[in-house]
């Protein structure tokens, strides 16, 4: 029914109005009677412990499984169960299917006492001791890595820093080149901090707590983070599996880690502020990290609508690397997407699995 | 006697002074060349100038009074002429203050800064030199050296005051604008106050402080002065992304009553709501990439941090005479306790190659 002299269709803006109140209350009653939203459940064993740090071997699943071992790295941002977050779209699960031979680290939850851990302590001690655990307990003479993120940068470091011990290198929507970040269009968290007060911050508040960050990050699409999201899920949330899969993400989008200061200092100073990497200026306990020393195929995969690592800070790894085996891929995906999309299920995780095993001899 | 004639001699003087000026009044009026040309005895048609003669005179007769006066009080009642003679002066120079003050507040190109310098001095001058006379000759060094140190401190005030007259008239002018709906002028206005803000009264925050509780005071005006920052920088924070919203909501309305002209608008709620947040969306992007926003927005977490700085620091202070460790304490904990790991594992690694050594030692004997 449209109006006669104004044209809106008032009748259909009633029912669409009833409809979501409907929808709402119905919704109501499936989250009190939500019962499984728990994630991170492919069957795994803690294998190596250090500090806060833990590392998990995922059972394999499938008959014939990779001689190399896989390690994820992933960031110090917020949890590694995202690879794992529900069974249907678990990334994890998926590689694990496909014949990888999964380990993965987790970060845990720095406290206070965490303020002085370093990058040095992260890429040198607790990535380098879990690589050797694993070399020694597979009897292997390499690893390969999947860097995640911010485990993405770590993996490249750490990678150029100890090139004999990982036979392949993927990253995974991994900054790599701040200041081209910078200058993407939805470059937002590279522009910002590049006026960062960062050492005031860590001085002060010793450890970084998570809730700053995740502020940040809804903050880079306000009306679609912090209200269309919640407006837009009503219309689905009669759905059982809908509701248990919102519920799981929205658990995982919160359960944000506080950072360990120094790390944090020289993470934001020397890369998001001074792209130290792609300078070639940047250190580890004195060594300077020569990305060119990346011998090894190095596949990168990028989202093209990724807000938070936008792909134009992804791609420049395969310029500054010294491998010959080199490609890129990028998916019309955003950050979060490339975990928990049926693209990533689909697409991502097959591709991932084809790229390493290919390369397994 | 002498000077009772040298009186009667000055009066006559004065008398014949008067006529000539009266004379010459008359000559300026209508000249006798103007006379000679056939001008007819009008009034200056000039107002202004017509006037200057007669002010002319008076001011002359006001100076023969002055002469007339004093003279007289040289002779008859020395004390109380010259006090009646002083507290004429008061009152004309107080005159001569007031004038200057509507001149300066009604001018076109008026400067509160100037004026304020020149009453201040002239104030002074005024008190100093007038009233001082009344007193008696006792109190009047005494006088004196108070209105030096009332100088001084007006100096200091004004010194302080300063960046406040300076920018009076901008800051009125921004407020007025906001007021009528001018968005940047409201973002403009706090700025310009947060910066008079730090540069005046800030400083009072961060003044040296004396006195046993030296150090709990000075914490406590640090802290009053970073809540006081983040107050304002949180102010023209919020300014701005108010700015964006009321913005895009004229635009939304504007473009809105576009559509339905055309019959292209969203036909039910939903669509409107869908188009609404993704012009919001939009709107805060284009805001968000800007290098202004994003000095912003550093500026914002700085002064967040500096107040959580300033009070933990102000709690840590008061809390020190309780049984319970600080955070100062526990971070030296913390040092110690990272040092002590870091000591273990490099002792672990050396214990380990030392093990592999002798193995290798026992395997080869």
């Amino acid at each position: 029914m449209m109006l006669p002299y104004f044209p809106i269709d008032l009748e259909k803006s009633f029912d669409d109005l009833f409809e979501y109140q409907k929808k709402f209350i119905h919704g109501i009653d499936v989250l009190l009677n939500l019962k499984d939203t728990e994630s991170n459940k492919t069957p795994k064993e803690l294998f190596y412990k250090e500090d806060k740090m833990k590392v998990f071997h995922y059972k394999p699943l499938a008959k014939k499984v990779s001689k190399v071992p896989t390690l994820i790295i992933y960031a110090l941002v917020n949890r590694q169960y995202m690879m794992d977050i529900q069974q249907d779209r678990s990334v994890i699960k998926n590689l694990l299917e496909l014949g990888l031979d999964l380990y993965i680290i987790d970060w845990g939850y720095p406290t206070a006492q965490d303020k002085y851990v370093t990058l040095e302590d992260y890429i040198d001690v607790y990535i380098e001791n879990t690589v050797n655990e694993i070399l020694k307990r597979t009897d292997s003479t390499k690893v390969n890595i999947i860097g995640v993120c911010q485990g993405g940068t770590f993996s490249a470091i750490y990678t150029a820093l100890n090139p004999e011990k990982v036979k392949n290198l993927v990253t995974m929507v991994t900054p790599i080149d701040f200041e081209a970040g910078r200058k993407a269009k939805d470059g937002y968290l590279f522009k910002w901090s590049k006026d960062m007060n960062v050492d005031n911050l860590v001085d002060t508040y010793g450890v970084i707590p998570g809730e700053f960050l995740n502020g940040g990050f809804d903050f880079l699409k306000p009306f679609q983070l912090m209200l269309n999201k919640y407006v837009s899920i009503v219309d689905n949330l009669e759905n059982p599996d809908t509701a248990a899969n919102f519920i799981r993400m929205e658990k995982w989008i919160l359960d944000s880690p506080d950072q360990s200061g120094e790390a944090f200092r020289r993470f934001i100073k020397e890369l998001y502020q001074e792209n130290r990497l792609i300078k070639g200026t940047f250190d580890i306990g004195g060594r300077v990290v020569d990305l060119k020393k990346i011998t090894m195929p190095v596949l990168t995969i990028c989202g093209d609508e990724d807000h938070i690592v936008p792909p134009e800070s992804t791609r420049p790894l395969l310029d500054y690397v010294g491998s010959k085996d080199k490609e890129l891929v990028s998916y019309p995906i955003g950050h979060i997407g490339m975990y928990v999309s049926s693209k990533s299920h689909h697409v991502i995780a097959p591709k991932i699995a084809e790229w390493l095993l290919k390369r397994e001899k | 006697m002498s000077e009772n004639m040298d009186f009667m001699e000055m009066y006559f003087e004065n008398q014949k002074k008067m006529f000539d000026y009266w004379q010459d009044l008359m000559n300026v009026v209508v000249t006798p060349k103007d006379k000679a040309q056939g001008k007819k005895e009008e009034p200056n048609s000039d107002f202004e100038e017509s006037l200057r003669p007669t002010q002319e005179m008076t001011k002359q007769w006001f100076e023969f009074n002055d002469q007339y006066l004093k003279n007289i009080s040289k002779v008859f009642f020395p004390l109380q002429f010259n006090k009646i003679f002083s507290g004429a002066n008061i009152y004309q120079n107080l005159y001569e203050i007031w004038e200057d003050l509507i001149k300066t507040f009604t001018g076109k190109d008026s400067d509160p800064i100037t004026f304020c310098n020149k009453w201040i001095k002239d104030y002074q001058k005024l008190l100093s030199s007038n009233f001082i006379f009344y007193l008696p000759e006792q109190v009047q060094n005494f006088s004196k050296k108070f209105i030096e140190i009332y100088s001084l401190s007006t100096d200091t005030s004004q010194k302080f005051l300063h960046p406040w007259l300076e920018g009076s008239q901008t800051l009125q002018n921004l407020l007025t604008k906001s007021i009528t709906g001018d968005k940047t002028a409201y973002i403009e206005f706090v700025k310009l106050w947060n910066e008079k803000f730090s540069s005046t009264y800030g400083k009072i925050f961060n003044m040296p402080i004396f006195s046993m509780n030296r150090e709990l005071m000075q914490k406590q005006m640090h802290s009053i002065n970073a809540s006081i920052n983040f107050i304002n920088t949180m102010s023209e924070f919020f300014a701005t992304m108010a700015k964006v919203s009321q913005e895009t909501f004229e635009k939304i309305i504007k473009d809105y009553q576009e559509m339905l002209v055309k019959g292209n608008n969203p036909k039910t709620f939903k669509e409107f709501y869908e188009y609404w947040w993704k012009q919001n969306e939009a709107a805060y992007h284009k805001l968000f990439g800007t290098d202004e926003f994003s000095k912003l927005i550093s500026q914002v977490m700085d002064a967040g941090v500096n107040f959580k700085k300033e009070f933990d620091s102000l709690l840590e202070n008061t809390l020190k005479f309780l049984p319970y460790p600080t955070r100062t304490d526990m971070d030296s904990l913390y040092r110690t306790l990272d040092d002590l790991k870091r000591e273990v594992r490099a002792l672990k690694k050396e214990v380990i190659m030392l093990k592999e050594i002798k193995a290798n030692t026992v395997t080869i004997s």
